[in-house]
């Protein structure tokens, strides 16, 4: 009888001597500042035959590699930084600009519609402005609005959705009626509508973007939701006695989350813009510091100082270019057969 | 069921929403703060009572669901009420068969450059993939994405009209030319067809930045999502026999893989047709268009109720007729799905 | 490269239809660069069947992708011959491949209906092959059809001109004067064209120029063939290079001598003495000598001398045919010239005889005997073609007086009309009695309205009342359903009071079913009785109305219709209205066909469906109409193989066709693989992981592994003989069926599939092998040819050991074994 001889994995090393095994903590630290391997772990797209095959061989089971290597794309990093600086602008503005507050959006200063200088970087606007400060302290309306408004849709989105696909019957039927009735008013109209009825504050202003933004996340995670109840861990939950809630919130959401994250990077950018078009069309208050406003307010000025109108434009694309960035490299990191 | 039967459900189904939307702009616009003759904030000019009187005229004092009622009886007898502030006693009906012209002028001009580029920008980008073209191609259409469309019309205006004096900032015309005889009420084809070419060179002329600003955005999202399309179709194993079979790569291209990546691509701009009517408004106010966004605006500034109504109720009814419609065309056009 | 000796060599072989030789295909992906297919070399010749098998990712698809270049990015043919036909492959351009593929070489995959396009029916993709690679024949095919609808067409217009000649003599009587004179109008066209036609001299010249011409040539194709390509040419294909060379346009024609210059070119510019000198100083280790110096320059210039004359004789070749080029054209136009002639004297002659068959047909009707009709048209027929005056006036008063004192013309004609008045009597006779129909329906239809009118007014009142009498029905009942109850509970009721009311009770009840029923039989007639219209009874209609239907019936009476008259003259006239019937019909026919314009589309569907047909699927031209979804998988397969065989390619490769297919059908595609390559006599390259099927199918097989070939060779050996130990554990891995063999183990290969990115050194088996020696996790083997003819891959079959270092023939598990301990 012949013996049957199995290497297993771990064996391999014995039988051929050769594989790298990490020493002790110092050595290995050692090893990390050698410039060779420094270059490998910084550059992206860096490539060396003798450390590469070590990569493999130790991370040949550790999945989350795969994530943040992917994460690792130029663009995606631009994105993440562009919004780590709009961010930035928006907690801390009185550190990263010289202006204060007052000066930028409540007193009037001499020096209307001064072209850009050593005192004003990018020019100034109407009543003597800065419009460098007014870039800076602007950035911290869009921000909080946005990411506030996105949270009202989600958490709203996600309760209707789910209770729509679990429960089924008449009460998912109204749900997506009543979406159905909110979503086929184009947004801007029903934006301007809303806001004017409830008033130019910052928190309707808020609620109201939030309202809007619900149909769109819970059909989205009602559908999910119906794709994951087919599943047989849903099945398989309700064998071993979970009750209702517990099935929707603690197996059938994280599931469908990853759909949703994708779309939520994306939609920040949207609620930016629509923000913007409101405080363009005139639709927030006169005395808020806000790209759109600005736009809007500086635009009859435009022969005579166009970087007035022209920069809060500039800022209103990068930060929802940032955002777009880094939603199509989580996309990309997260779903990887999906191409774009 | 058959096709017919799937299509009158679905107009059927439409009614209900419409209702629901004539319902809730109603109350809505009857809830916003002031009304037409006294806004909140503004100075009281002559006597309350006189502003009551008003009211009583026009028969704003009622209680809303009589009101309501009122206007929706009104409504499907086609007396859509009048403009009481805006343009003063001229009928809603009036006013949109006005202002829509100009505003679809705009948006459909975008809309068919838009979607012969779109598709065909992206079908570029998703052949040459990784390549120079592609790069750059994905970096302007993310650009295109993420600017407000206000915000491009200044650019453009500001370059393109006050520096190089290349095209006229806003309006239509300019103040001296007249408008041609109404055929189809689009100035451009109207000027064409009554052989004044004068009149279609300046509209022409005119209209070249709104329409490019408009079309620009539309371009940029018809790229990104045919090239994602087109991409997904390219991997698939037909692609592959059509190659096998010895197809020039222009046929399997053009005639495989684009017939296929065309049914999603071609409901998503028919919906954008649908919601061409609404789509305007912030072109309309940078280039100082008067169209429906125009109208809208101030209608919503001065609670002119009629006119909210109005617009909202057609803005809404375009749409919901070309979504069902996109719905069939599907259907027709995918010989997988069979009633 | 190619110098004379391999010329040679592989005219030796020249049943060789693939050699590929040491191919390398690499994928470079972000994880690293996947070495799919890692030096793999095998040959394919002429009618025969190699089997490809092994596990999922061992390379077998992509070295069939390679062959046809399929391979895109991120995969690229890094380096490797793949020779087809003596051509090498791999540095072919995109044009020149895809003119291979589908024609030369086709390939069918796995999964059919992803193979398949979901939108284009799958006529039209079928079509598209034959498009694609064969438009010149179907152009002729389309010619020849449009020629034979011009004729149809032609035929038409003769077949409206009679008709509308029969018609016109219907209503009044022929003139045979005015038909006379008309034949003695036509007669000279008719001699003109027909001299014309007669002597042609230039056409048969050039007709036999462009024959002698065509001869010359043949032959010297023939000997550049042999030149070229060193096999002789067949007839049929010598054939198929002379209609290709007159049909397709010149443009192809200069591509191809492009071509061939380039190549030519090329192979002249790699005789290059120097290089060749340094390659054969290599390979000896050692200078030459300058005798052999001399030799090689020698033969090289011969060579390339050679190679110069060939391509000299190739331009002036073409120069010829540009000359044949001319003859041809030159040709088709006097034959063009000679149809139109003809065409015109049919259609003279068509008109002539005409006017004189109609009298023709009249002697017919009145039953003549045989003899005399063919005198007359003999009599007709000399007519046609007397151009003299005098002769014909002559003529033509000798047949007037004979034609006249037969009183032809006027008893057909009293025939005729006798015939045209019955139908008319008859005619309106039918819509008289069509009248009388429409009254009476209307009639009785307002009879059973009125009806209906009282039967529903009855059905309200019996309704309501039927209600009433529910309703103190209902009453009552809740009232002795309150009694029994409280008498239940022990409630004193009185006795005879009860009696009352179950009596009234039940006879409420018997009103109510009574009145239900009548309700019921109401119903039912307003639905059945009243709706039939044959159901009223005719006689009770008012007075008026059944004064108007005895009127109309009485005209109807009146007419008296001579039925028997009718049939007797139609079964005289028959020759003349049974013609014109015939004539109509075939109008109908011929319009039909002369109004569809013949486009290529049309011919390639049919081209279709006969292939379509030959791969065993019934009502060809329905299934081409259909969309691939709506096929089963069986179907669909057949159709991919078709589209194969569509342009008889030499080589078909099939990708794993029946693994997504069940059992049954599986054996049908195979009987089908079979069954096509004894017709046509091609090679199939077939890849798949079911060892079954390779047994059933193939004449050879090769084994994969991570890349590369393991054992390669003929199928029986390969099977009672396995050589590598993979193939061993293939073979043993087959579950057995027969009971005897079911006592032993299925032999199991431990392990995994390899990682190939980063290929372990040596043999790629080895980790998995139970035979591993110590060179085999150092030196790869190569493929080596056995005594028994079959290769394999593997150090234990290494004759010369002593070439290697001591030690290495070692198993390894002693080694494991000693290190352990």
């Amino acid at each position: 009888m012949v013996e049957q001889k199995l290497i297993r994995e771990d064996e391999l090393s014995l039988v051929y001597g050769e594989t790298y095994r990490p020493g002790s903590f110092k050595e290995q630290l050692k090893e990390m500042f050698t410039p060779k391997y420094l270059a490998f772990l910084l550059k992206p797209g860096a490539e060396d035959e003798e450390l590469n095959r070590r990569d493999f061989e130790m991370n040949k089971f550790k999945t989350k590699r795969s994530l943040i290597r992917r994460l690792n794309s130029p663009l995606t990093i631009l994105g993440g930084l562009i919004v780590f600086i709009i961010c930035s602008w928006a907690v801390f503005p009185h550190w990263l600009s010289f202006i204060p507050f007052k000066d930028v959006a409540i007193s009037i200063l001499p020096g209307t519609n001064r072209p850009p200088s050593f005192e004003h970087p990018l020019g100034t606007a109407a009543f003597g402005r800065d419009v460098l400060g007014r870039l800076i302290w602007g950035a911290r309306r869009s921000i909080t609005l946005s990411l506030a408004s996105i949270v009202v849709s989600l958490v709203g989105g996600v309760i209707f959705g789910t209770i729509a696909a679990y429960k089924g019957g008449w009460i998912d039927n109204l749900i997506m009626r009543i979406a159905d009735i909110v979503s086929s008013i184009p947004g801007l109209i029903l934006l301007v509508i809303i806001v004017s009825v409830m008033g130019y504050d910052l928190q309707n202003i808020l609620l109201a973007l939030g309202l809007l933004g619900i149909p769109g996340y819970a059909r989205l995670m009602r559908s999910a939701a119906i794709s994951q109840r087919a599943m047989t861990y849903v099945e398989s939950a309700k064998v071993s006695g979970a009750s209702e809630w517990r099935i929707m919130f603690r197996h059938i959401l994280p599931n469908s989350m990853s759909l949703i994250l994708v779309a939520l990077s994306f939609d920040i950018g949207t609620a930016i813009l629509g923000l913007a078009s409101l405080a363009f069309l005139g639709f927030s208050q006169t005395d808020a510091v806000e790209w759109g406003f600005d736009v809007n307010a500086n635009k009859s000025a435009l022969i005579n100082a166009p970087w007035a109108a022209i920069w809060p434009g500039i800022g209103i694309v990068i930060t929802v270019m940032g955002f777009m960035l880094l939603g199509d490299g989580l996309r990309d990191a997260l779903d990887p057969r999906s191409k774009v | 069921m058959s096709l017919l039967k799937y299509t009158v459900r679905r107009l059927l189904m439409t009614i209900p929403i419409l209702f629901g939307v004539i319902f809730i702009t109603f109350i809505l616009s009857h809830m916003m703060p002031g009304n037409p003759f006294l806004k909140p904030g503004q100075f009281i000019k002559g006597n309350p009572e006189y502003v009551r009187a008003l009211l009583e005229k026009h028969g704003l004092n009622d209680p809303i669901i009589v009101q309501f009622l009122k206007y929706l009886k009104n409504m499907l007898q086609g007396d859509w009420g009048e403009s009481l502030i805006v343009s003063k006693g001229i009928p809603v009906w009036d006013l949109i068969k006005v202002k829509v012209p100009v505003t679809l002028e705009v948006g459909i001009y975008a809309l068919i450059i838009s979607s012969i580029l779109g598709i065909r920008t992206g079908v570029y980008s998703a052949v040459h993939r990784n390549k120079p073209g592609d790069t750059i191609i994905r970096t302007v259409a993310l650009l295109g994405v993420a600017m407000p469309v206000f915000w491009l019309g200044i650019l453009m205006q500001y370059f393109l009209s006050i520096k190089l004096g290349l095209f006229p900032t806003i309006r239509i015309s300019t103040i001296g030319y007249d408008d041609p005889i109404r055929i189809t009420s689009f100035r451009l084809i109207d000027s064409l067809l009554t052989g004044r070419f004068d009149l279609a060179i300046d509209t022409a002329w005119h209209l070249v930045l709104p329409v490019f600003a408009l079309s620009f955005l539309q371009v940029a999202g018809l790229t990104r999502y045919s090239r994602s399309s087109m991409l997904e179709i390219l991997e698939l194993d037909y692609v592959r026999s059509a190659r096998a079979k010895g197809c020039k790569e222009r046929d399997v291209i053009n005639k495989h893989a684009l017939k296929n990546a065309l049914i999603p691509i071609v409901t998503i701009i028919g919906l954008r047709f649908g919601g061409v009517i609404g789509g305007a408004i912030l072109t309309e106010t940078t280039f100082n268009l008067k169209g429906m966004g125009m109208l809208f605006v101030d209608a919503v500034n001065w609670r002119d109720y009629f006119v909210i109504n109005g617009l909202v109720f057609i803005t809404t009814f375009v749409f919901i007729v070309m979504v069902v419609f996109v719905d069939i065309l599907y259907a027709v056009i995918d010989p997988r799905i069979r009633y | 490269m190619a110098s004379e000796s391999e010329l040679k060599d592989m005219s030796k072989e020249n049943d060789l239809l693939l050699s590929v030789q040491d191919l390398h295909t690499y994928f470079y992906t972000e994880e690293g660069t996947v070495k799919a297919v890692d030096g793999v070399s095998f040959d394919i010749k002429r009618d025969e069947i190699l089997g490809l098998v092994g596990e999922t990712g061992c390379g077998k698809s992509v070295s069939a992708l390679s062959i046809l270049k399929l391979i895109r990015y991120p995969g690229k043919i890094l380096s490797g011959k793949i020779m087809f036909e003596g051509r090498d492959l791999v540095p072919l351009t995109e044009e020149q491949i895809r003119r291979i593929r589908g024609n030369d070489i086709t390939m069918i995959f796995q999964d059919p209906l992803n193979s398949l396009n979901p939108v284009l029916k799958v006529g039209y993709q079928i079509s598209e092959v034959y498009l694609l690679h064969q438009r010149d024949v179907l152009q002729r095919k389309l010619d020849y059809a449009r020629t034979h609808n011009t004729e149809n067409r032609i035929k038409l217009q003769k077949y409206t001109t009679l008709n509308d000649y029969y018609k016109k003599y219907e209503k009044k009587p022929i003139d045979v004067d005015e038909i006379f004179s008309v034949v003695f109008k036509n007669a000279k066209p008719i001699s003109e064209l027909q001299e014309s036609l007669a002597d042609n001299e230039t056409y048969l010249a050039v007709q036999n120029a462009r024959k002698e011409f065509e001869t010359e040539i043949k032959e010297k194709i023939r000997d550049l063939h042999e030149q070229v390509n060193q096999i002789p040419l067949q007839d049929a294909e010598l054939n198929f290079i002379i209609s290709k060379i007159r049909i397709a346009p010149q443009k192809i024609r200069k591509l191809d001598m492009k071509i061939l210059s380039r190549e030519i070119k090329i192979l002249i510019k790699e005789l290059d003495p120097k290089a060749i000198i340094r390659i054969k100083e290599e390979q000896e280790e050692g200078e030459l000598s300058d005798l052999e110096r001399e030799q090689i320059i020698e033969e090289l210039t011969r060579s390339r001398e050679q190679l110069h004359e060939l391509e000299s004789s190739l331009k002036a070749f073409w120069n010829e045919m540009s000359q044949y080029d001319k003859l041809v054209k030159e040709a088709d136009k006097e034959e063009e010239r000679r149809t139109k002639l003809e065409h015109e004297l049919d259609l003279f002659i068509h008109q002539s005889k005409l006017r004189t068959d109609l009298i023709l047909r009249y002697m017919q009707v009145l039953d003549l005997d045989e003899p005399m009709i063919n005198r007359f048209e003999k009599e007709f027929e000399e007519l046609h073609h007397t151009t003299e005056e005098e002769l014909f006036t002559r003529k033509k008063e000798v047949l007037l007086n004979e034609i006249s004192n037969l009183n032809v013309i006027e008893k057909v004609t009293a025939l005729l009309n006798e015939y045209q008045e019955i139908t008319k009597l008859e005619s309106s006779r039918q819509a008289i009695q069509e009248e009388i129909e429409e009254i009476r329906v209307e009639e009785s239809q307002k009879v059973l309205e009125k009806k209906k009118g009282r039967a529903k007014i009855k059905y309200r009142k019996l309704r309501k009342e039927h209600e009433e009498v529910s309703r103190d029905f209902y009453d009552k009942y809740y009232e002795h359903e309150d009694v029994i109850g409280l008498k239940r509970i022990g409630f004193k009721v009185d006795e005879d009071d009860f009696q009352e009311l179950e009596y009234v009770l039940e006879e409420l009840k018997r009103q109510q079913t009574q009145l239900y029923r009548e309700i019921d039989a109401l119903k039912w007639d307003i639905k059945t009785e009243f709706e039939d219209v044959r159901k009223v009874d005719t006689s009770n209609f008012p007075p008026k109305v059944t004064e108007k239907i005895n009127q109309l019936q009485q005209k109807v009476d009146s007419v008296r219709v001579n039925k028997q008259r009718k049939e007797v003259l139609y079964e005289q006239l028959k020759p003349l209205i049974q013609y014109r019937e015939d004539i109509k019909s075939e109008i109908e026919e011929l319009k039909v066909l002369v109004r569809k314009r013949i486009k290529l589309m049309d011919i390639a569907l049919e081209e279709s469906s006969k292939i379509v047909k030959a791969v065993g699927i019934a009502d060809s031209r329905r299934i081409l109409d259909r969309y691939p979804h709506e096929l089963s998988g069986g179907m669909r397969q057949r159709i991919m193989i078709s589209m194969g065989l569509a342009c008889q390619s030499k080589l078909l490769i099939c990708d794993e066709p029946t693994t997504a297919l069940d059992v049954t059908i599986q054996a049908q595609i195979l009987e089908l693989i079979r069954g096509l390559k004894k017709r046509l006599h091609n090679s199939v390259l077939f890849i798949t992981h079911n060892l079954g099927v390779i047994y059933e199918l193939c004449d050879k097989v090769a084994v994969m592994y991570a890349g590369n070939i393991v054992e390669y060779g003929e199928k029986q050996s390969l099977f009672d003989n396995p050589m590598h130990p993979y193939t061993h554990g293939l073979l043993g891995a087959i579950p057995r069926v027969k009971p005897r063999d079911r006592h032993q183990k299925l032999a199991i290969i431990p392990g995994m599939v390899p990682n190939l990115i980063f290929p372990l050194p040596g043999c790629r088996f080895h980790p998995r092998c139970e035979h591993a020696m110590e060179i085999c996790r150092k030196i790869r083997p190569e493929l080596i040819k056995q005594p028994n003819g079959n290769s394999v891959a593997c150090w234990l079959f290494e004759k010369d050991q002593d070439k290697y270092e001591p030690g290495s023939f070692k198993k390894l598990g002693d080694e494991f074994k000693e290190e352990i301990v």
